[in-house]
């Protein structure tokens, strides 16, 4: 396996790891948030936070590699 | 002007940018991989086109409207599966230099009989999603018209097939890129221009809670926390292996490309997003009599009697039909692709067959189920693809290992649990939330049937396993000439 991989993969967990939580985490945390605005913000919210993740796994991927 | 003249004009009015968009292509690199020149924004926006389906645009609404606020999380679950992509499975896959997810699968293992195994997973996921659009088109039909379903079925069918034929994934991704900015126009404008005349009350009247489990086929609107939790699990993990997506990743010039197409996707998905909450929330308020997959087209009727109401509809089924298209022919060049490099290798007039024989296969499996189920069985399909080319990508791609006899053994019982919780939960019998949608029982399932299989099985080690994760990872300024390998002779990678 060579030594590029091992870093990138180091990075691409870091990104899973925070999709995972947060994939199971908001859903669970609306739980104690019971206002129908807040439940609406959380869900677009979520999509700001995908964008953000994959602007940083992008841009680190890309640093890994030059 | 009535409903159904203006869904006549919609429909018209998609074909003719259809017709604006597609290219005839002549050879096999344009047909299977669009040439491999496709710039990251405009395969971003094919992506996008091609992943917000009927499933997305009309189910998912119709979902919040009829099953409430849990259903919110379901369009965060599906955009989830890009990071996913990205982190774990694009640039390396792009590097292979394959063709398609089977040419992947016996690059990779050395393996013809498992690229056959993997291209029957193809096919019964493709299958899924094409009845569901085309179940989809149906209902619009019916609905807006009066017209039989199965005129719906053939106007969608017929076109993409006519797109499919010109130039393969080439011509499809033109369509599909520019149906994604008609798409959004229309439902976003749509929707805002209903929301205008309402104000903010669709949001207060909004239950949050979390439901008593239900069942519906593959966990679908179920309202439970544990239901909804499974069904994010499947999207995220099945996007990574929907064939139509993947195949998206080959039409890039290189790894720093396609991993670009991916965050395009992301930026454009988020802005689709907020499509599905819109129209969920003013459904729940006005349409709260009409089916699932109803609720989107009779919102404008409903809230704005008249002239005005019956164009917003006209519009509406505009964007529907590009919804339809998109999808249909994605699916369509991506299964027939796969299926004709299978059978017969690569060439343009094999494909042609075999993407005519999958319509046709869609056509027949169509009018042999029910309408109303599209969500249900795009659902399916993520499933399918979380339990089956999910484990084989990130296994293939990061751990040297495995085995072909190992993915054989995943697919097998990755696959297997999937179709027996879904065989029981349709038969009656119900074990929880987490085993009617069958990914969390599924997915590690085969991820561990994988992963035991090849440890026990070190003499299918494929032989040049090294160079081919020096190939996958170093990047292509770094990397020397691609070797001999087993993909079709006329791959453009290079």
């Amino acid at each position: 396996m060579p030594a590029i991989a091992g870093l990138q993969l180091r990075r691409a967990l870091r990104t899973v790891a925070a999709v995972a939580g947060l994939l199971m985490g908001v859903p669970v945390l609306a739980v104690w948030v019971p206002d129908p605005w807040a439940w609406l913000a959380l869900s677009l919210a979520v999509q700001g936070a995908w964008v953000c993740l994959a602007v940083l796994q992008l841009r680190g991927a890309e640093r890994l590699e030059r | 002007m009535s409903v159904a003249v203006l869904t006549g004009i919609a429909f018209v009015l998609v074909l003719g940018v259809m017709v604006g968009a597609a290219r005839p292509r002549r050879s096999s690199g344009d047909f299977y991989v669009a040439a491999r020149a496709v710039p990251p924004w405009w395969n971003g926006a094919a992506i996008t086109s091609e992943f917000t389906s009927a499933a997305a645009c009309l189910g998912t609404a119709g979902l919040i409207a009829t099953r409430g606020s849990p259903m919110l999380w379901y369009p965060a679950g599906a955009a989830a599966g890009f990071v996913l992509i990205l982190a774990l499975v694009v640039a390396p896959l792009r590097r292979s230099g394959t063709y398609t997810l089977p040419d992947f699968a016996q690059w990779r293992l050395r393996s013809v009989k498992l690229r056959r195994f993997t291209t029957c997973f193809v096919l019964v996921i493709g299958l899924a999603f094409l009845v569901a659009q085309l179940h989809a088109a149906g209902v619009v039909v019916r609905l807006l018209t009066g017209l039989p379903p199965w005129l719906g079925w053939a106007a969608v069918a017929v076109a993409a097939l006519g797109v499919s034929l010109a130039g393969g994934l080439g011509s499809v991704t033109s369509v599909q890129a520019s149906q994604f900015w008609l798409k959004l126009a229309v439902f976003v404008g749509v929707g805002v221009a209903c929301w205008l005349t309402v104000g903010v009350r669709p949001v207060e009247r909004l239950r949050v809670a979390y439901g008593a489990v239900s069942t519906g086929l593959a966990g679908v609107g179920d309202p439970s926390l544990p239901g909804v939790l499974a069904v994010l699990v499947a999207c995220a993990l099945g996007t990574m292996g929907l064939p139509h997506v993947i195949v998206r990743v080959y039409t890039n010039r290189d790894g720093r490309g396609a991993r670009r197409s991916i965050v395009a996707t992301q930026f454009m998905l988020a802005a689709f997003c907020v499509v599905p909450p819109l129209y969920g929330l003013l459904g729940h308020m006005h349409v709260r009599d009409a089916a699932a997959d109803e609720i989107v087209l009779m919102l404008p009727a409903r809230m704005l009697p008249g002239a005005l109401g019956e164009v917003l509809t006209g519009l509406l089924a505009a964007g529907a039909f590009a919804a339809f298209l998109a999808t249909t022919g994605g699916v369509l060049v991506a299964v027939g692709g796969a299926v004709s490099a299978c059978v017969s290798g690569p060439g343009v007039r094999s494909f042609r067959v075999a993407v005519l024989l999958v319509l046709l296969a869609a056509l027949a499996l169509t009018a042999a189920t029910a309408p109303g189920v599209s969500v249900a069985l795009v659902l399916l399909g993520f499933s399918l693809s979380a339990a089956t080319f999910c484990p084989m990508l990130v296994l293939g791609i990061w751990w040297r290992r495995l085995t072909d006899v190992g993915v054989a053994a995943g697919f097998a019982l990755g696959g297997g649990v999937t179709a027996a919780l879904v065989g029981c939960e349709q038969a009656g019998v119900n074990m929880g939330a987490l085993t009617s949608c069958p990914a969390p029982v599924a997915v590690p399932v085969s991820f561990a049937a994988m992963v035991v299989t090849s440890l026990v099985t070190p003499g299918r080690l494929p032989r040049g396993v090294g160079r081919m994760l020096i190939r996958m990872h170093v990047p292509e300024h770094l990397a020397g000439p691609p070797p001999c390998r087993s993909s079709p002779h006329d791959d453009r990678s290079s």
